[in-house]
Protein backbone atom coordinates (compact mmCIF):
# COMPACT_ATOMS: atom_id res chain seq x y z
CA UNK A 1 0.00 0.00 0.00
CA UNK A 2 1.23 3.48 -0.71
CA UNK A 3 0.17 7.09 -0.60
CA UNK A 4 1.07 9.98 -2.86
CA UNK A 5 2.40 13.20 -1.30
CA UNK A 6 -0.91 14.85 -2.24
CA UNK A 7 -2.88 12.15 -0.44
CA UNK A 8 -0.77 12.62 2.71
CA UNK A 9 -1.25 16.40 2.57
CA UNK A 10 -5.00 15.93 2.07
CA UNK A 11 -5.11 13.67 5.12
CA UNK A 12 -3.34 16.32 7.24
CA UNK A 13 -5.74 19.01 5.99
CA UNK A 14 -8.67 16.75 6.86
CA UNK A 15 -7.39 16.18 10.42
CA UNK A 16 -6.48 19.83 10.93
CA UNK A 17 -9.92 20.76 9.66
CA UNK A 18 -8.65 23.39 7.22
CA UNK A 19 -7.18 23.49 3.71
CA UNK A 20 -5.01 26.45 4.75
CA UNK A 21 -2.25 24.02 5.69
CA UNK A 22 -1.87 23.05 2.01
CA UNK A 23 -0.84 26.60 1.15
CA UNK A 24 1.65 26.74 4.03
CA UNK A 25 3.38 23.35 4.11
CA UNK A 26 6.01 24.56 6.59
CA UNK A 27 3.55 25.95 9.13
CA UNK A 28 4.02 24.42 12.59
CA UNK A 29 0.70 22.65 13.14
CA UNK A 30 1.00 22.43 16.93
CA UNK A 31 2.02 26.08 17.38
CA UNK A 32 -0.83 27.17 15.11
CA UNK A 33 -3.29 25.30 17.33
CA UNK A 34 -4.35 23.06 14.43
CA UNK A 35 -2.87 19.87 15.89
CA UNK A 36 -3.16 18.44 19.40
CA UNK A 37 -2.79 15.01 21.05
CA UNK A 38 -5.97 13.75 19.37
CA UNK A 39 -4.83 14.96 15.94
CA UNK A 40 -1.48 13.25 16.45
CA UNK A 41 -3.19 9.95 17.25
CA UNK A 42 -5.56 10.36 14.29
CA UNK A 43 -2.60 10.96 12.00
CA UNK A 44 -0.75 7.86 13.19
CA UNK A 45 -3.85 5.65 13.00
CA UNK A 46 -4.96 6.90 9.55
CA UNK A 47 -1.47 6.89 8.08
CA UNK A 48 -0.87 3.42 9.53
CA UNK A 49 -4.15 2.07 8.14
CA UNK A 50 -3.56 3.50 4.66
CA UNK A 51 0.04 2.30 4.52
CA UNK A 52 -0.69 -1.04 6.17
CA UNK A 53 1.79 -0.51 9.01
CA UNK A 54 1.66 0.00 12.78
CA UNK A 55 3.08 3.29 14.03
CA UNK A 56 3.40 3.64 17.80
CA UNK A 57 2.95 7.02 19.54
CA UNK A 58 6.56 7.22 20.71
CA UNK A 59 8.04 6.05 17.42
CA UNK A 60 8.19 9.60 16.14
CA UNK A 61 8.84 12.84 18.02
CA UNK A 62 6.36 15.66 17.64
CA UNK A 63 9.19 17.86 16.38
CA UNK A 64 9.65 15.47 13.46
CA UNK A 65 6.05 15.63 12.24
CA UNK A 66 4.88 19.14 13.10
CA UNK A 67 4.51 20.46 9.53
CA UNK A 68 2.86 19.14 6.35
CA UNK A 69 6.24 18.80 4.67
CA UNK A 70 7.71 16.85 7.58
CA UNK A 71 4.70 14.53 7.64
CA UNK A 72 5.08 13.91 3.89
CA UNK A 73 8.77 13.10 4.40
CA UNK A 74 7.89 10.78 7.30
CA UNK A 75 5.27 8.95 5.18
CA UNK A 76 7.75 8.55 2.32
CA UNK A 77 10.37 7.15 4.64
CA UNK A 78 7.93 4.64 6.12
CA UNK A 79 6.77 3.48 2.68
CA UNK A 80 10.33 2.75 1.65
CA UNK A 81 11.27 0.78 4.73
CA UNK B 1 18.69 10.65 54.75
CA UNK B 2 16.10 12.19 52.43
CA UNK B 3 16.69 12.84 48.74
CA UNK B 4 17.38 16.60 48.41
CA UNK B 5 15.97 17.03 51.91
CA UNK B 6 18.62 16.69 54.58
CA UNK B 7 22.10 18.09 55.14
CA UNK B 8 23.75 14.65 55.05
CA UNK B 9 22.28 14.14 51.58
CA UNK B 10 23.87 17.34 50.30
CA UNK B 11 27.23 16.42 51.82
CA UNK B 12 27.03 13.04 50.07
CA UNK B 13 25.95 14.78 46.86
CA UNK B 14 28.99 17.07 46.99
CA UNK B 15 31.32 14.10 47.55
CA UNK B 16 29.76 12.08 44.70
CA UNK B 17 29.63 14.92 42.17
CA UNK B 18 33.18 16.19 42.67
CA UNK B 19 34.82 13.33 40.68
CA UNK B 20 32.14 13.74 37.98
CA UNK B 21 33.04 17.42 37.63
CA UNK B 22 36.75 16.56 37.34
CA UNK B 23 36.01 13.88 34.69
CA UNK B 24 33.71 16.23 32.80
CA UNK B 25 36.10 19.16 32.79
CA UNK B 26 38.89 16.95 31.49
CA UNK B 27 36.69 15.63 28.66
CA UNK B 28 36.42 12.04 29.89
CA UNK B 29 33.41 9.74 29.78
CA UNK B 30 31.00 10.24 32.67
CA UNK B 31 28.80 7.13 32.28
CA UNK B 32 30.75 4.43 34.12
CA UNK B 33 31.61 6.66 37.09
CA UNK B 34 28.04 7.98 37.12
CA UNK B 35 26.68 4.44 37.42
CA UNK B 36 28.96 3.73 40.39
CA UNK B 37 28.13 7.05 42.09
CA UNK B 38 24.43 6.48 41.49
CA UNK B 39 24.59 3.06 43.14
CA UNK B 40 26.37 4.50 46.18
CA UNK B 41 23.78 7.28 46.37
CA UNK B 42 20.88 4.83 46.33
CA UNK B 43 22.42 2.56 48.93
CA UNK B 44 22.87 5.61 51.18
CA UNK B 45 19.27 6.69 50.64
CA UNK B 46 17.97 3.22 51.55
CA UNK B 47 20.51 2.36 54.25
CA UNK B 48 18.18 3.31 57.10
CA UNK B 49 15.83 0.41 56.36
CA UNK B 50 16.95 -3.08 55.46
CA UNK B 51 13.38 -3.90 54.43
CA UNK B 52 13.25 -1.01 51.95
CA UNK B 53 16.65 -1.99 50.61
CA UNK B 54 15.52 -5.61 50.13
CA UNK B 55 12.31 -4.51 48.39
CA UNK B 56 14.27 -2.15 46.15
CA UNK B 57 16.73 -4.87 45.12
CA UNK B 58 13.87 -7.34 44.54
CA UNK B 59 12.05 -4.77 42.39
CA UNK B 60 15.10 -4.00 40.25
CA UNK B 61 15.89 -7.73 39.85
CA UNK B 62 12.26 -8.42 38.80
CA UNK B 63 12.26 -5.65 36.20
CA UNK B 64 15.71 -6.58 34.93
CA UNK B 65 14.85 -10.25 34.36
CA UNK B 66 11.53 -9.24 32.81
CA UNK B 67 13.20 -6.76 30.43
CA UNK B 68 15.82 -9.29 29.29
CA UNK B 69 13.23 -12.05 28.82
CA UNK B 70 10.88 -9.75 26.89
CA UNK B 71 13.70 -8.52 24.66
CA UNK B 72 14.76 -12.11 23.95
CA UNK B 73 11.17 -13.14 23.17
CA UNK B 74 10.52 -10.24 20.80
CA UNK B 75 13.78 -10.86 18.96
CA UNK B 76 13.05 -14.56 18.61
CA UNK B 77 9.31 -14.57 17.95
CA UNK B 78 8.68 -11.06 16.60
CA UNK B 79 6.15 -8.47 17.71
CA UNK B 80 3.01 -10.30 16.64
CA UNK B 81 2.42 -12.36 19.79
CA UNK B 82 -0.18 -10.20 21.49
CA UNK B 83 -0.50 -12.18 24.72
CA UNK B 84 3.23 -11.98 25.38
CA UNK B 85 3.26 -8.19 24.96
CA UNK B 86 0.32 -7.81 27.33
CA UNK B 87 1.83 -10.21 29.85
CA UNK B 88 5.13 -8.30 29.84
CA UNK B 89 3.37 -4.95 30.44
CA UNK B 90 1.27 -6.42 33.26
CA UNK B 91 4.33 -8.02 34.83
CA UNK B 92 6.11 -4.63 34.81
CA UNK B 93 3.11 -3.05 36.53
CA UNK B 94 2.67 -5.91 39.01
CA UNK B 95 5.02 -4.67 41.78
CA UNK B 96 3.39 -1.22 41.82
CA UNK B 97 -0.09 -2.79 41.81
CA UNK B 98 0.97 -4.90 44.79
CA UNK B 99 2.22 -1.81 46.64
CA UNK B 100 -0.97 0.15 45.88
CA UNK B 101 -3.28 -2.78 46.75
CA UNK B 102 -1.58 -3.56 50.04
CA UNK B 103 -1.28 0.16 50.75
CA UNK B 104 -5.04 0.23 51.29
CA UNK B 105 -4.45 -1.84 54.42
CA UNK B 106 -0.95 -0.88 55.47
CA UNK B 107 0.78 2.08 53.87
CA UNK B 108 4.26 0.71 54.36
CA UNK B 109 3.94 -3.03 53.85
CA UNK B 110 5.51 -3.23 50.36
CA UNK B 111 6.22 0.42 49.65
CA UNK B 112 9.71 1.71 49.17
CA UNK B 113 11.39 4.90 48.03
CA UNK B 114 10.65 5.72 44.42
CA UNK B 115 8.61 2.63 43.49
CA UNK B 116 5.99 4.72 41.66
CA UNK B 117 8.59 6.57 39.61
CA UNK B 118 10.75 3.52 38.89
CA UNK B 119 7.68 1.76 37.51
CA UNK B 120 7.21 4.43 34.83
CA UNK B 121 10.70 3.89 33.53
CA UNK B 122 10.40 0.10 33.63
CA UNK B 123 7.06 0.15 31.76
CA UNK B 124 8.39 2.58 29.15
CA UNK B 125 11.24 0.20 28.30
CA UNK B 126 8.89 -2.82 28.09
CA UNK B 127 6.41 -1.01 25.81
CA UNK B 128 9.13 0.32 23.52
CA UNK B 129 10.65 -3.15 23.24
CA UNK B 130 7.15 -4.31 22.20
CA UNK B 131 7.02 -1.52 19.61
CA UNK B 132 10.40 -2.53 18.20
CA UNK B 133 11.87 0.84 19.15
CA UNK B 134 14.37 -0.67 21.60
CA UNK B 135 16.36 -3.44 19.98
CA UNK B 136 19.20 -3.75 22.46
CA UNK B 137 19.62 -2.77 26.09
CA UNK B 138 23.04 -3.18 27.70
CA UNK B 139 22.61 -4.38 31.28
CA UNK B 140 24.53 -1.59 32.99
CA UNK B 141 22.77 1.08 30.93
CA UNK B 142 19.38 -0.33 31.89
CA UNK B 143 20.25 -0.49 35.59
CA UNK B 144 21.77 3.00 35.55
CA UNK B 145 18.72 4.43 33.76
CA UNK B 146 16.20 2.66 35.98
CA UNK B 147 17.83 3.66 39.27
CA UNK B 148 19.47 7.01 38.31
CA UNK B 149 19.74 8.39 41.82
CA UNK B 150 19.07 12.16 41.37
CA UNK B 151 15.58 11.33 40.09
CA UNK B 152 14.99 8.04 41.89
CA UNK B 153 12.72 9.42 44.62
CA UNK B 154 10.26 11.61 42.71
CA UNK B 155 11.36 12.02 39.09
CA UNK B 156 11.57 13.75 36.65
CA UNK B 157 10.69 10.68 34.56
CA UNK B 158 13.30 10.34 31.85
CA UNK B 159 13.06 8.14 28.72
CA UNK B 160 15.55 5.33 28.13
CA UNK B 161 16.44 6.06 24.50
CA UNK B 162 17.12 9.71 25.38
CA UNK B 163 19.17 8.62 28.43
CA UNK B 164 21.21 6.13 26.36
CA UNK B 165 21.92 8.83 23.77
CA UNK B 166 23.39 11.02 26.54
CA UNK B 167 25.59 8.13 27.68
CA UNK B 168 26.84 7.67 24.13
CA UNK B 169 27.79 11.36 23.82
CA UNK B 170 31.20 12.41 25.07
CA UNK B 171 31.04 16.09 25.94
CA UNK B 172 33.99 18.38 25.27
CA UNK B 173 35.30 20.16 28.41
CA UNK B 174 33.68 23.37 27.16
CA UNK B 175 30.28 21.69 26.60
CA UNK B 176 30.47 20.03 29.99
CA UNK B 177 31.39 23.30 31.73
CA UNK B 178 28.31 24.98 30.24
CA UNK B 179 26.05 22.08 31.23
CA UNK B 180 27.51 21.86 34.75
CA UNK B 181 27.22 25.63 35.19
CA UNK B 182 23.53 25.42 34.32
CA UNK B 183 23.24 22.44 36.68
CA UNK B 184 24.68 24.41 39.59
CA UNK B 185 22.36 27.32 38.84
CA UNK B 186 19.37 24.95 38.92
CA UNK B 187 20.57 23.44 42.20
CA UNK B 188 20.65 26.89 43.82
CA UNK B 189 17.31 27.88 42.27
CA UNK B 190 15.70 24.61 43.40
CA UNK B 191 17.06 25.00 46.92
CA UNK B 192 15.59 28.53 47.13
CA UNK B 193 12.22 27.25 45.90
CA UNK B 194 12.13 24.35 48.32
CA UNK B 195 13.86 25.57 51.46
CA UNK B 196 12.81 29.23 51.40
CA UNK B 197 9.53 29.63 49.49
CA UNK B 198 7.93 26.23 50.11
CA UNK B 199 9.03 26.16 53.75
CA UNK B 200 7.47 29.59 54.43
CA UNK B 201 4.26 28.68 52.60
CA UNK B 202 3.98 25.39 54.51
CA UNK B 203 4.34 27.30 57.76
CA UNK B 204 1.58 29.73 56.79
CA UNK B 205 -0.67 26.95 55.43
CA UNK B 206 -0.42 25.10 58.74
CA UNK B 207 -1.51 28.26 60.55
CA UNK B 208 -4.77 28.75 58.64
CA UNK B 209 -8.00 28.56 60.63
CA UNK B 210 -11.18 26.60 60.02
CA UNK B 211 -14.37 27.56 58.23
CA UNK B 212 -14.69 28.83 54.68
CA UNK B 213 -12.16 31.73 54.93
CA UNK B 214 -9.58 29.39 56.48
CA UNK B 215 -10.14 26.77 53.79
CA UNK B 216 -9.80 29.35 51.00
CA UNK B 217 -6.56 30.70 52.48
CA UNK B 218 -5.31 27.14 52.88
CA UNK B 219 -6.17 26.37 49.25
CA UNK B 220 -3.88 29.08 47.87
CA UNK B 221 -1.08 28.54 50.38
CA UNK B 222 -1.12 24.76 49.97
CA UNK B 223 -1.28 24.98 46.16
CA UNK B 224 1.66 27.37 46.01
CA UNK B 225 3.60 25.31 48.56
CA UNK B 226 3.04 22.21 46.45
CA UNK B 227 4.48 24.01 43.43
CA UNK B 228 7.55 25.46 45.14
CA UNK B 229 8.29 22.22 46.98
CA UNK B 230 7.98 19.95 43.96
CA UNK B 231 9.40 22.33 41.37
CA UNK B 232 12.29 23.03 43.76
CA UNK B 233 13.00 19.33 44.18
CA UNK B 234 12.73 18.82 40.42
CA UNK B 235 15.17 21.64 39.61
CA UNK B 236 17.66 20.18 42.06
CA UNK B 237 17.26 16.71 40.53
CA UNK B 238 17.72 18.10 37.00
CA UNK B 239 20.70 20.22 38.12
CA UNK B 240 22.40 17.18 39.67
CA UNK B 241 21.73 15.11 36.55
CA UNK B 242 23.47 17.80 34.45
CA UNK B 243 26.57 17.46 36.64
CA UNK B 244 26.62 13.79 35.63
CA UNK B 245 26.22 14.72 31.96
CA UNK B 246 22.60 13.56 31.80
CA UNK B 247 20.08 16.04 30.37
CA UNK B 248 17.09 14.88 32.41
CA UNK B 249 13.99 16.64 31.04
CA UNK B 250 12.49 19.50 33.05
CA UNK B 251 9.28 19.05 35.00
CA UNK B 252 7.82 22.59 35.17
CA UNK B 253 7.45 25.45 32.74
CA UNK B 254 5.71 28.40 34.47
CA UNK B 255 2.47 26.45 35.17
CA UNK B 256 0.62 29.43 36.64
CA UNK B 257 0.61 31.36 33.37
CA UNK B 258 -1.28 28.51 31.67
CA UNK B 259 -4.16 29.80 29.57
CA UNK B 260 -6.23 26.63 29.79
CA UNK B 261 -6.26 23.33 31.68
CA UNK B 262 -4.84 21.65 28.59
CA UNK B 263 -2.03 24.22 28.57
CA UNK B 264 -1.54 23.64 32.33
CA UNK B 265 -0.75 19.95 31.77
CA UNK B 266 1.93 20.95 29.26
CA UNK B 267 3.56 22.99 32.05
CA UNK B 268 2.91 21.14 35.34
CA UNK B 269 4.70 17.90 36.23
CA UNK B 270 5.49 17.66 32.52
CA UNK B 271 7.35 14.36 32.52
CA UNK B 272 4.43 12.68 34.31
CA UNK B 273 1.70 14.10 32.10
CA UNK B 274 3.70 13.39 28.92
CA UNK B 275 4.31 9.83 30.11
CA UNK B 276 0.59 9.31 30.59
CA UNK B 277 -0.10 10.99 27.24
CA UNK B 278 2.34 8.76 25.34
CA UNK B 279 1.89 5.44 27.09
CA UNK B 280 -1.76 5.48 28.19
CA UNK B 281 -3.92 8.15 26.49
CA UNK B 282 -2.52 7.78 22.96
CA UNK B 283 -2.44 4.00 23.07
CA UNK B 284 -5.93 3.69 24.52
CA UNK B 285 -7.26 6.12 21.93
CA UNK B 286 -5.48 4.30 19.09
CA UNK B 287 -6.93 0.98 20.23
CA UNK B 288 -10.44 2.47 20.42
CA UNK B 289 -10.10 4.08 16.97
CA UNK B 290 -8.82 0.91 15.30
CA UNK B 291 -11.70 -1.09 16.76
CA UNK B 292 -14.13 1.76 16.04
CA UNK B 293 -15.52 1.62 19.58
CA UNK B 294 -17.04 5.09 19.12
CA UNK B 295 -18.29 6.44 15.81
CA UNK B 296 -17.22 9.94 16.82
CA UNK B 297 -13.50 10.39 17.38
CA UNK B 298 -14.03 13.33 19.72
CA UNK B 299 -16.11 11.08 21.98
CA UNK B 300 -13.32 8.49 21.97
CA UNK B 301 -10.75 11.18 22.81
CA UNK B 302 -12.85 12.43 25.73
CA UNK B 303 -13.35 8.95 27.15
CA UNK B 304 -9.58 8.43 26.87
CA UNK B 305 -8.94 11.77 28.62
CA UNK B 306 -11.09 10.89 31.64
CA UNK B 307 -9.61 7.39 31.86
CA UNK B 308 -6.10 8.83 31.56
CA UNK B 309 -6.51 11.45 34.28
CA UNK B 310 -8.33 9.08 36.64
CA UNK B 311 -5.46 6.59 36.25
CA UNK B 312 -3.07 9.43 37.08
CA UNK B 313 -5.10 10.17 40.20
CA UNK B 314 -4.99 6.53 41.30
CA UNK B 315 -1.25 6.48 40.65
CA UNK B 316 -0.88 9.25 43.27
CA UNK B 317 -2.63 7.03 45.77
CA UNK B 318 -5.74 4.90 46.23
CA UNK B 319 -7.30 7.34 48.72
CA UNK B 320 -10.59 8.86 47.55
CA UNK B 321 -9.25 12.42 47.30
CA UNK B 322 -6.54 11.37 44.83
CA UNK B 323 -9.07 9.59 42.61
CA UNK B 324 -11.39 12.62 42.76
CA UNK B 325 -8.44 14.87 41.86
CA UNK B 326 -7.79 12.80 38.73
CA UNK B 327 -11.47 12.72 37.81
CA UNK B 328 -11.73 16.49 38.36
CA UNK B 329 -8.92 17.17 35.90
CA UNK B 330 -10.25 14.59 33.43
CA UNK B 331 -13.65 16.31 33.35
CA UNK B 332 -12.03 19.76 33.14
CA UNK B 333 -10.01 18.62 30.13
CA UNK B 334 -13.18 17.34 28.47
CA UNK B 335 -14.93 20.67 29.15
CA UNK B 336 -11.84 22.45 27.84
CA UNK B 337 -11.92 20.36 24.66
CA UNK B 338 -15.65 20.89 24.01
CA UNK B 339 -15.32 24.63 24.68
CA UNK B 340 -12.33 25.15 22.36
CA UNK B 341 -13.90 23.11 19.55
CA UNK B 342 -17.42 24.51 19.61
CA UNK B 343 -17.50 27.97 21.23
CA UNK B 344 -17.81 30.86 18.79
CA UNK B 345 -16.95 33.16 21.71
CA UNK B 346 -13.62 31.38 22.11
CA UNK B 347 -12.94 31.46 18.36
CA UNK B 348 -13.65 35.20 18.22
CA UNK B 349 -11.65 36.31 21.27
CA UNK B 350 -8.88 33.74 21.92
CA UNK B 351 -6.13 36.04 20.62
CA UNK B 352 -7.17 39.13 22.59
CA UNK B 353 -4.99 40.23 25.51
CA UNK B 354 -7.94 40.72 27.87
CA UNK B 355 -9.22 37.24 27.02
CA UNK B 356 -5.84 35.66 27.69
CA UNK B 357 -5.54 37.41 31.07
CA UNK B 358 -9.03 36.27 32.09
CA UNK B 359 -8.17 32.74 30.90
CA UNK B 360 -5.00 32.69 33.02
CA UNK B 361 -6.92 33.85 36.12
CA UNK B 362 -9.73 31.31 35.61
CA UNK B 363 -7.26 28.47 34.95
CA UNK B 364 -5.25 29.40 38.04
CA UNK B 365 -8.31 29.18 40.27
CA UNK B 366 -9.48 25.87 38.81
CA UNK B 367 -5.99 24.49 39.35
CA UNK B 368 -5.90 25.75 42.95
CA UNK B 369 -9.27 24.14 43.63
CA UNK B 370 -7.85 20.91 42.22
CA UNK B 371 -4.98 21.11 44.72
CA UNK B 372 -7.50 21.60 47.52
CA UNK B 373 -9.13 18.32 46.48
CA UNK B 374 -5.67 16.76 46.26
CA UNK B 375 -4.80 17.92 49.79
CA UNK B 376 -7.58 15.75 51.23
CA UNK B 377 -8.83 18.62 53.39
CA UNK B 378 -12.28 18.56 51.79
CA UNK B 379 -12.76 14.90 52.62
CA UNK B 380 -11.56 14.71 56.20
CA UNK B 381 -12.71 11.43 57.66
Amino acid sequence: MSMSDEAVAALVADIAGTDEVLAEPDLNLFDAGLFDSLAMVELLVDLGTRLGIDISPTEVDRDDIDTVNKIIAFARERQES
Amino acid sequence: MISFGTMTFFVLLAVLTLPAIVLGLTGRRLGPYGAVASTIGILALLAHSSRQLALFVAFVAWQFVLMKTHLWFIQRHGRQVVWERRLAALAALFPLALVKATGVFDANLFGFLGVSYLTFRAVQVILEISDGLIKEMPSWEYLYFLTFFPSVASGPIDRSRRFSADLATRLTPREYAALAGEGLRLLVLGAAYKFVAAAALAHWAAGTGGGLPGTIAYMYLYGLQLFFDFAGYSWMAVGTAYLFGIRTPVNFRLPFIAESIKDFWNRWHITLSFWFRDYLYSRLLMAMMRRKVFTNRHTAARVALVANMTAMGIWHGTALHYILYGLFHGLLLVANDIYERSSSFYAAHKGATWYRIVAIVVTFHLVMFGFLIFSGRLISV
